[in-house]
């Protein structure tokens, strides 16, 4: 099957959907056979794949964590759940 | 309101004996922690929600299937009650959806990182607390959205659903808050001074960048925080 040829301009505009794996199968494609004939955009792409994977739980610091965890027992305890020590 | 997961029925899987909460689910604990801080942006009602998230989940327990993900369960509780909090804030309304603009403007921010040797800055940097501030930075509409779809791995019909949104608008703010998070994290990996040093730690860089270089601003003339909310 023929996949038909997208510009530059097509591809970046849905490119969010494209990485998001929301659009249908065809238009997939056609996104990605651009990618790989178009190395402005593919190397686009790679910035913005590379940004979601930043995009993650910041972290927190284990003391604040451990307060915290305490804090619930507690509440759970006051609410009726018995916990294992 | 987006329906609570706790107000179902028993559910059709295994229902959970009492005991097994404490193994359950408080070793979700510290994700839920993170959770509802990027929700709330402060640490005191983070921990207040974290709190709530955990009674209510085990007011509800008998109802919750344990075949399924306790922690996307979990993350479904806190964001409820922190959306029955926020309710008023999040009836913003989105006034200007120019998505194609925004598309292109990420393009245009990405060439202007090249320029400036950043554009690898998302491979090669720790961008953690960078994340964290600039997702603090976001308004409570258009944050809600990227923590569902890019922390919580929601389809965007998902997250429309559970917001009780047009998909569209969900589209929207996601690439909206997106770009803004692009921008404050070159931004910083700028300030870092990681365009002299290529990318290596910035302590092994005798000189801080001295020129203004073209920002996201050159590029994006709106924030979701300045000009795409309302007063409800």
């Amino acid at each position: 099957m023929t996949i038909a040829p997208i510009d530059c301009r097509s591809a970046m505009c849905e490119l969010w959907d494209y990485l998001d794996n929301e659009l249908p199968a065809d238009r997939t494609e056609q996104i990605r056979a651009h990618l790989a004939t178009c190395t402005g955009c593919d190397d686009h792409m790679q910035f913005c794949r590379a940004f979601l994977q930043q995009i993650a739980l910041p972290t927190v610091p284990m003391a604040a964590v451990a307060v915290l965890r305490d804090r619930v027992r507690n509440a759970l305890r006051r609410d009726g759940l018995t916990l294992v020590d | 309101m987006p329906s609570d997961p706790t107000a179902k029925g028993t559910q059709a899987g295994a229902t959970p004996a009492s005991a097994d909460f404490e193994t359950a689910m408080l070793g979700c604990l510290e994700p839920v922690m993170r959770y509802a801080r990027v929700l709330t942006r402060d640490e005191s009602d983070a921990d207040d929600l974290v709190q709530e998230t955990f009674l209510r989940a085990f007011r509800a327990w008998q109802t919750f299937d344990m075949t399924s993900d306790p922690r996307r369960w979990l993350f479904a509780i806190c964001r409820h009650v922190f959306l029955r909090q926020r309710q008023r804030e999040m009836r913003v309304v989105l006034v200007d959806e120019e998505l194609e603009l925004d598309a292109l403007a990420a393009v245009s921010l990405h060439k202007a990182a090249r320029d400036e040797g950043l554009d690898r800055a998302f491979d090669r940097v720790d961008l953690g607390p960078a994340v964290a501030k600039a997702l603090a930075e976001l308004s409570d509409a258009h944050r809600i959205v990227v923590v569902l779809v890019d922390v919580e791995g929601q389809s965007y019909a998902e997250a429309a659903e559970a917001l009780q949104l047009p998909i569209g608008t969900v589209r929207s703010r996601l690439f909206r808050a997106r770009g803004h998070l692009q921008a404050a994290l070159i931004e910083f990996a700028r300030d870092a001074g990681y365009a002299v040093a290529g990318l290596t730690p910035p302590d092994a860089v005798s000189a801080r960048p001295t020129t203004q270089s073209s920002t996201s601003a050159d590029f994006v003339s709106t924030t979701p925080n300045q000009q795409e909310e309302l007063p409800s």
